[in-house]
């Protein structure tokens, strides 16, 4: 029986052999795999030279960062008691999320790897950590934009703002600036007067009113005895340059004129000078118009 | 002060391109030598269990393609010729059982109408030893070609088909009483 199965397997080996030099491969073998090898090799290289390049670069700016780092850890170190905890949570975090500590922590592969140092809270304590390091970092970047805008904001009013009506002093913000820019209906923003601001190069945005007051006809004079008849001449005198537009506020604001009859020196003429132009309180403008600053005596 | 480790880094990191450099060179190298010596008796060891000369080539280049890629783990040659056996056995399966897919779908020609790949059989079936043999199951097939065409031991026929010695032994005794069953009919 044995001899007869080696036989058997003789037969089978020469039959194989013979059958098998029947057989020829084609002579391009070599240049199909090459073929093959160089098609496999194009996208590859790209992925390849990308994830070469982004480890150069990445290693270059962990290295440049190590100085940073290192300030930081010894700026830690000298705050003394308030370091060791936070150099204690760092360490700890790091651990976490580093190859080398989830494996510590993680124990060895494997289903029935048992739980590490954070035991059954690990599995969703992790992520949460990451999640709220995230945010926490976003907020403090926002927090920190947001403080340099309103420093940048406040340095640009503290230059442009209105110096007579006190509100350049840095943190005043754009919006008690605006709120008191506000005008009065009917009065329009005219023109850029240089005002007497603190920076006299800074040209300061005030809305220009010019009073032409209309004498109101209740304006009467009342004469001294007998002499003369009490004219009302009011004389408007604005500190503005340009008047292109009168402002005739049409409730009750309006600017009224209160002559008040002065005794004539001379010929008993009584001059009536409107002593100022009353806005009303909603506007608050800071432009101060003055129209007649003070009754003539 | 900062130069230093920067300096350092650049040499690991172009130290590392150069080693990947070198594998792919040697790879390169290792397909060349491998070609020039197995590729033939690869081929003929696919054409065996896929019974068609061209798959057997693909079959047998899709090995090498394979390997060179794998270079970096085997760097052996003996490593890379067992790789390459496996993968070609691994393959021809994979060929076989798409075939027997396509074959369920496809009509099938008329009796007088020979087809492309029964051209190709008609060379293995020169002898009824190999016409036996292709009527065997498919893991008998390839237990008895690795071992009477490829002169593996059990241990390797047991690492390229996957299984264990015992296995391969099971295999191989069956097959033999199969094909020693079918030449005695014939016979």
């Amino acid at each position: 029986m044995m001899t007869q199965d080696r036989d058997y397997e003789d037969i089978l080996r020469r039959a194989l052999a013979s059958a098998a030099e029947s057989i020829e491969p084609t002579g391009d073998g070599l240049r199909r795999i090459r073929h093959r090898l160089d098609s496999r090799r194009s996208p590859r290289s790209a992925l390849s030279g990308f994830a070469e390049w982004l480890e150069l670069h990445g290693t270059r700016f962990l290295v440049r960062l190590e100085p940073v780092t290192e300030a930081g850890r010894t700026a830690l170190r000298r705050t003394g008691p308030l370091s060791a905890p936070l150099l204690a949570l760092a360490g700890f975090l790091a651990s976490l999320f580093s190859p080398r500590g989830r494996r510590r922590a993680g124990g060895h592969r494997g289903p029935a790897s048992p739980p590490g140092r954070l035991g059954a809270a690990g599995a969703w304590l992790k992520p949460v950590l990451a999640v709220s390091t995230a945010v926490a970092i976003v907020v403090v970047g926002v927090v920190i934009l947001n403080h340099e805008n309103g420093t940048l904001i406040g340095v640009v009013n503290s230059n442009v703002g209105p110096a007579s009506s006190g509100a350049g002093h840095g943190n005043g913000g754009t919006t008690a600036n605006s709120k008191r820019w506000k005008l009065p209906i009917g009065v329009k923003a005219t023109q850029v007067v240089t005002g007497p601001s603190r920076n006299p190069r800074v040209k300061s945005v005030l809305p220009v009113v010019a009073c032409t007051p209309t004498p109101s006809p209740m304006a009467s004079a009342t004469a001294p005895s007998g002499t003369g008849t009490a004219t009302p001449t009011p004389s408007a005198s604005g500190t503005a340059t340009d008047t292109p537009g009168s402002p005739q506020p049409t409730d009750s604001s309006l600017p009224t004129s209160t002559p008040t009859a002065s005794p004539a020196t001379g010929g008993g003429t009584a001059t009536a000078t409107p002593a100022a132009m009353v806005l009303p309180d909603s506007a608050r403008t800071p432009a101060v118009v003055e129209c007649g600053a003070s009754p003539k005596p | 002060m900062v130069t230093r480790p920067i300096d350092v880094t650049e040499a690991l990191v172009a130290d590392t391109a150069m080693t990947r450099a070198a594998v792919e060179w040697d790879a390169d190298r290792a397909v060349t030598a491998i070609y020039s010596e197995h590729y033939r008796s690869l081929v003929r060891l696919a054409a065996f269990l896929v019974r068609d000369n061209a798959t057997a080539e693909e079959v047998v280049q899709d090995s090498f393609v394979a390997m060179h890629g794998a270079w970096r783990r085997l760097r052996d040659t003996d490593k890379a010729l067992s790789y390459l056996r496996q993968s070609v056995v691994n393959r021809s399966r994979s060929v076989l059982r798409h075939r027997m897919v396509v074959d369920k779908n496809t009509p099938k020609p008329p009796p007088d109408m020979p087809s492309a790949e029964h051209g190709a059989i008609i060379q293995l079936e020169r002898s009824a030893v190999v016409s036996a043999l292709r009527g065997l199951p498919e893991r008998q097939r390839e237990a008895l070609v690795l071992r009477y065409y490829g002169d593996l031991s059990e241990a390797q026929i047991a690492s390229v088909m996957g299984i264990s010695r015992g296995a391969v032994k099971s295999h191989t005794a069956r097959a033999m009483a199969a094909l020693r069953a079918v030449l005695e009919r014939d016979s």
